[in-house]
């Protein structure tokens, strides 16, 4: 596959990054956001962003220019612009704004262009399992407000309704951690599909939020790397507790949570702390990013009078007394 | 041999779940001291619990843990202070149904200060079967606004997974 490169003229840092982690997602070999250092003549790709000094200075010059008297180095250029605000009509332009969809907005464009400067490298309406990039395309088709189905072994499904932000499925999201590993197939969801499975009146079908399937592709997608977004943080803090009741989580999960909900901590720390592999600590990691749980810029410690750890936890042997096993 | 006996409080508001959640865990039937309800009768049931619910579980060592349901209305705060008084942790169960429930949030995490200080707290809020759009967030609002960091989960008291999940996590807590 070829790879395009693409520079952006007066993006912020943060808009970048999420821009990133979509075309991450998509399985798009571009280079991450962020890298300043590209000299923007070797990029295929320009987006502006209007709403900055900077981008609107280069879309004025770029529209100035008469077609006939541009720089041969510019030729190859594809030029996007984007705003916030409407603006004024143009194949190139986006008027969605950014903050609220217009990141799929200017995928959906980059999309396009891709296909016509390359072998289309888009997921395909269905999809065979395993790969980082099956998954990927599922965070593209929840962010595009797509429904899909997942199908695993033992006549497990998934049915992932976008638009009212929640999916349905035929087991309790405690066990998707062990089906998800063996995911048979993604393909859409067609109206007929809900109603085969006749997600309302099925005894064994139930809805949980989007979260739980948003937190298991963090959980399983990058496989121990961080996630593009969790790539762009040193230090970590969570907002607050997971809903670990419509999560599937490990029991470790819940550690790790009571040291992220209370303090700044580095990946490093969390190994010191909790006796646990980087690629574990990660996945967690890159999961409450998916849904949103992470501060991003980790601050205050929290001021609350706990006892240092202590030594014989009786509650722990409750909870084997209970069948858990820690 | 073992004078200190391991204590968990089922707390909160009349018809949060607390003698549901009680019953998950128990392995004696529960003493449960049910009577019919003349106050608060605001919930759809007729019996509420008035004293003390019991149940117990015994560890592989012989020991004891003791689970107590709180009775849930306030003038019987007196009991509910005596009762947490040593307890390991507080279970603190809330009816998202209920007229207010930040109210019985704040009045629970008033009540059990000492414990909710020390992160010896967990919160399952309840009846969250047909909230829409993160019914969570007003918990975890005013519980960091005033520095709490409790873990909160939107739990089935009449499931035994939920009330366990509500275990580990008070467990985890109280390991800095
Ligand atoms: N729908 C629903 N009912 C629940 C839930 N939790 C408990 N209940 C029911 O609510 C009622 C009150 O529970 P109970 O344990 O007696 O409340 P208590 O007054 O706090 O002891 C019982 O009928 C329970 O079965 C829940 O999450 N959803
Ligand atoms: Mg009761």
């Amino acid at each position: 596959m070829s790879t395009h490169n693409y520079y952006l003229h007066g993006w912020n840092e943060n808009d970048a990054n999420v821009l990133a982690s979509f075309l991450y997602l998509i399985g798009d070999k571009l280079p991450l956001l962020g890298d300043r250092t590209l000299n923007p003549l070797d990029a295929s790709i320009w987006l502006a962003d209007l709403d900055s000094e900077e981008g609107r200075e280069f879309w004025q010059e770029a529209l100035d220019q008469p077609a006939a008297g541009r720089r041969a180095s510019d030729a190859g250029h594809f030029k996007i612009a984007l705003s916030r605000q409407p603006i004024a009509t143009n194949h190139l332009l986006i008027r969605n704004p950014l903050r609220i969809n217009g990141e799929t907005g200017v995928l959906t464009v980059l999309r396009k262009m891709l296909d016509g400067i390359a072998e289309p490298n888009l997921a395909s309406a269905f999809v065979t399992t395993g790969e980082r990039r099956s998954l990927g395309s599922l965070f593209m088709q929840i962010a595009h407000k797509e429904n899909v189905e997942l199908i695993f072994p033992e006549q497990v499904w998934v049915l992932v309704d976008s638009k009212n932000e929640q999916c349905w499925a035929n087991r309790h999201p405690r066990q998707w951690i062990r089906f998800f590993p063996q995911l048979m197939a993604i393909q859409p969801a067609t109206e007929a599909v809900f109603q085969s499975l006749a997600v309302s009146s099925n005894p064994d079908c139930q809805a949980y939020p989007i979260d739980s399937i948003k937190w298991c592709l963090g959980l399983f997608l990058w496989k121990g790397e961080p996630s593009p977004q969790a790539a762009q943080q040193q230090t970590y803090q969570l907002k607050n507790w997971p809903n670990f009741t419509s999560l599937p989580h490990h029991p470790k999960h819940l550690s790790l949570t009571n040291h992220l909900v209370r303090h700044p901590r580095k990946i490093e720390e969390l190994m010191e702390d909790t006796e646990l592999s980087r690629e574990f600590i990660q996945n967690f990691i890159n999961a409450c990013m998916a849904i949103d749980l992470l501060h991003a810029t980790p601050s205050r410690a929290l001021n609350d009078k706990r006892d240092k750890r202590i030594g014989y936890n009786p509650l722990r042997a409750l909870l084997s007394r209970l069948g858990v096993t820690a | 041999m073992n004078p200190a006996p391991i204590k968990l409080v089922f707390t909160g508001p009349v018809g949060s779940g607390k003698t549901t959640a009680l019953h998950q865990l128990s392995e004696i039937t529960p003493v449960v001291t049910e009577q019919a309800m003349t106050v608060g009768a605001t919930v759809n049931k007729t019996t509420t619990t008035v004293a003390l619910d019991y149940g117990e579980v015994t560890l592989e060592n012989g020991e004891k843990v003791l689970l107590f349901g709180t009775p849930g209305q306030r003038y019987y705060d007196y009991m509910c202070k005596i009762v947490a008084q040593g307890a390991t942790g507080i279970m603190l169960l809330l009816n998202n149904d209920n007229a207010d429930p930040q109210n019985d949030l704040a009045y629970f995490t008033e009540l059990f200060a000492d414990h909710a200080k020390r992160g010896a707290m967990v919160l399952g809020i309840t009846h969250t079967e047909g909230a829409r759009n993160n019914p969570l967030q007003r918990y975890h609002a005013w519980l960091s606004d005033r520095g709490y960091m409790l873990p909160v989960f939107a739990v089935d008291a009449r499931n035994r997974d939920d009330v366990i999940l509500m275990v580990e996590a008070l467990a985890a807590s109280l390991e800095y």
